[in-house]
């Protein structure tokens, strides 16, 4: 991950119309795609999907590969996954510390895994195994929770043990941070410091809501990121030189709304990266 | 292990099979039960109005988890409505609603047109003496009701071509006859195209001098459209 520089941004297919190669309109350093939503493709976006796949780095994170299911990730799923992954030449894939199926069945949703030291064994087990797969190294992402299972470790404890134990990279996102801490009344910024941050390899940031059914923050991805997510990402970024990137998953505004919020992350990026020239 | 029935058990709970222990644990269940109803009632907005104009909301959400509870196997979000509608197909649900499955399958190929693979055909010069074929990237269907009109007090035959227009950038639907389905099901490839016509004006003791032109005519049209290649 080191070698892609500079600040990312979420590809939706919203953004489409806005970009215009012959006008030059905006473009992120580089863009992250989810790929269970480019493996098929409607016919309205598969031409604009090349021209923006052939013109800039792609970074891939996966939503339903469930890295921390009772079964091996699905091999037809990884077969689609590779072929996008060497038709693009994305070298970089992510997925996230959970689950999203059970006995095969799909969720659609990320699921708390249980914080022990079977499970650890579990997800590096299927890491592994996904990552000779694909021949690629992979990321794992900090997820949101909002109910925990059962707990033999603290959840830094766990990440840090897991990434040990699988190898993988971290991919660290902060509003998940921020969501837990609310969530589950702790410090956001000691809980980074606990966190193995040599294996960072980049990091999210993303919008939430207060949910007023379910009286909790829930990481919806679907509004501008709050005052403390910023925060917390200045405060990473004093301590570890990586990239970062904005999630839009619901509510997608306009391109040039989106690049309103990237300006300001890259603003963020840039003074970090001037004061460690200096 | 431990671990799997730790999940299973939640899992369980918030799929609707068992009762919600935790109020945390039924935040999962109202993420996960609102997420499959965005997909779902966004997939079949007609049939979702159906399921409200008669009442059904409470049919609906049952029918939501018992498809999460047994059949939604696809890792990927776009194919969950083809999923639930066969799903519906193979239970007793919405029994009450005689075109269930017509109007569930009349909305589900707007997605199946839509998620077609580009066609790269090149057209060429439309003639008689060529060999088409109905691609296989357009929809040819005879329904029992008026899906186009959303007329559901009655009974009415309708035949369906549904395509994707590349120059509209849409899914077309349009309303053809019986004679043009039943030609479009009849093209094959193995004869060039005049000798399918021929032989399907004999079967339908139409006159081939008579309509030659009008169905020609029809035809060119259809394959600059790429219905036919």
């Amino acid at each position: 991950m080191k070698n892609i520089s500079g600040c990312g941004l979420g590809l939706r297919r919203e953004f489409f119309d806005e970009i215009d190669f012959k006008k030059n309109s905006f473009l992120p350093d580089w863009w992250e795609i989810t790929p269970e939503n480019w493996i098929d493709i409607p016919i309205w976006y598969q031409e604009k999907f090349e021209q923006i796949a052939n013109s800039a780095s792609l970074v891939a994170h996966g939503v339903s590969l469930s890295l921390g299911a009772n079964t091996r990730p699905n091999k037809q799923y990884l077969k689609k996954l590779k072929n996008l992954l060497d038709r693009y030449d994305i070298k970089y894939y992510s997925e996230h510390i959970s689950y999203s199926s059970f006995d095969n069945l799909q969720l659609h949703e990320l699921l708390p895994v249980p914080l022990t030291y079977k499970m650890i064994d579990i997800l590096s087990d299927n890491i592994k195994y996904t990552e000779d797969f694909l021949g690629r190294n992979i990321s794992i992402e900090n997820a949101t929770y909002y109910h925990a299972l059962e707990s033999e470790l603290s959840e830094s404890d766990f990440i840090n043990e897991l990434l040990y134990k699988s190898g993988a990279k971290l991919l660290l996102d902060l509003n998940n941070v921020y969501v837990n801490s609310i969530n589950h009344r702790y410090n956001a910024k000691k809980f980074i410091k606990s966190l193995d941050l040599d294996k960072v390899s980049y990091i999210h940031i993303a919008g939430h809501y207060f949910d007023d059914n379910v009286q909790i923050l829930i990481d919806s991805h679907g509004t501008k990121v709050n005052c403390d997510t910023w925060e917390l990402l200045k405060y990473t970024l004093d301590k570890i030189d990586v990239s970062p990137m904005i999630e839009r998953d619901n509510n997608i505004p306009q391109l040039q709304v989106m690049e309103k919020e990237y300006k300001k992350m890259k603003k963020i990026y840039n003074k970090r990266k001037s004061c460690e020239r200096a | 292990m431990k671990e799997h029935n730790l999940q299973k058990d939640f899992i369980e709970q918030i799929t609707g099979k068992k009762v919600v222990e935790k109020n945390s644990i039924g935040v999962y269940k109202y993420l996960v039960y609102n997420n499959f109803f965005d997909v779902i009632s966004g997939s079949y907005p007609l049939f979702y109005q159906m399921v409200q104009q008669n009442h059904l909301e409470n049919e609906f959400e049952l029918s939501i988890y018992e498809f999460i509870q047994t059949s939604a196997l696809s890792p990927f979000v776009w194919k969950v409505s083809n999923e639930y509608r066969k799903f519906i197909k193979s239970s007793l649900l919405f029994s009450s609603l005689e075109y269930r499955d017509e109007l569930l399958y009349f909305e589900y190929s707007e997605l199946y047109l839509f998620m077609q693979k580009k066609s790269k055909k090149q057209l060429e010069k439309f003639s008689l003496k060529n060999h088409y074929r109905l691609s296989n990237k357009v929809i040819l269907q005879k329904y029992k009701y008026n899906f186009l009109n959303m007329n559901l007090e009655e009974k009415q035959k309708t035949y369906i071509l549904g395509y994707y227009d590349y120059k509209l950038h849409e899914v077309v639907y349009r309303e053809i006859n019986i004679y043009m389905y039943k030609l479009l099901k009849s093209i094959t490839k193995t004869k060039i195209l005049k000798e399918n016509l021929k032989s399907f004006m004999k079967n339908n003791s139409l006159s081939y001098k008579q309509y030659k032109e009008e169905f020609s005519i029809a035809l060119a049209e259809l394959y600059r459209q790429k219905v036919m290649e």
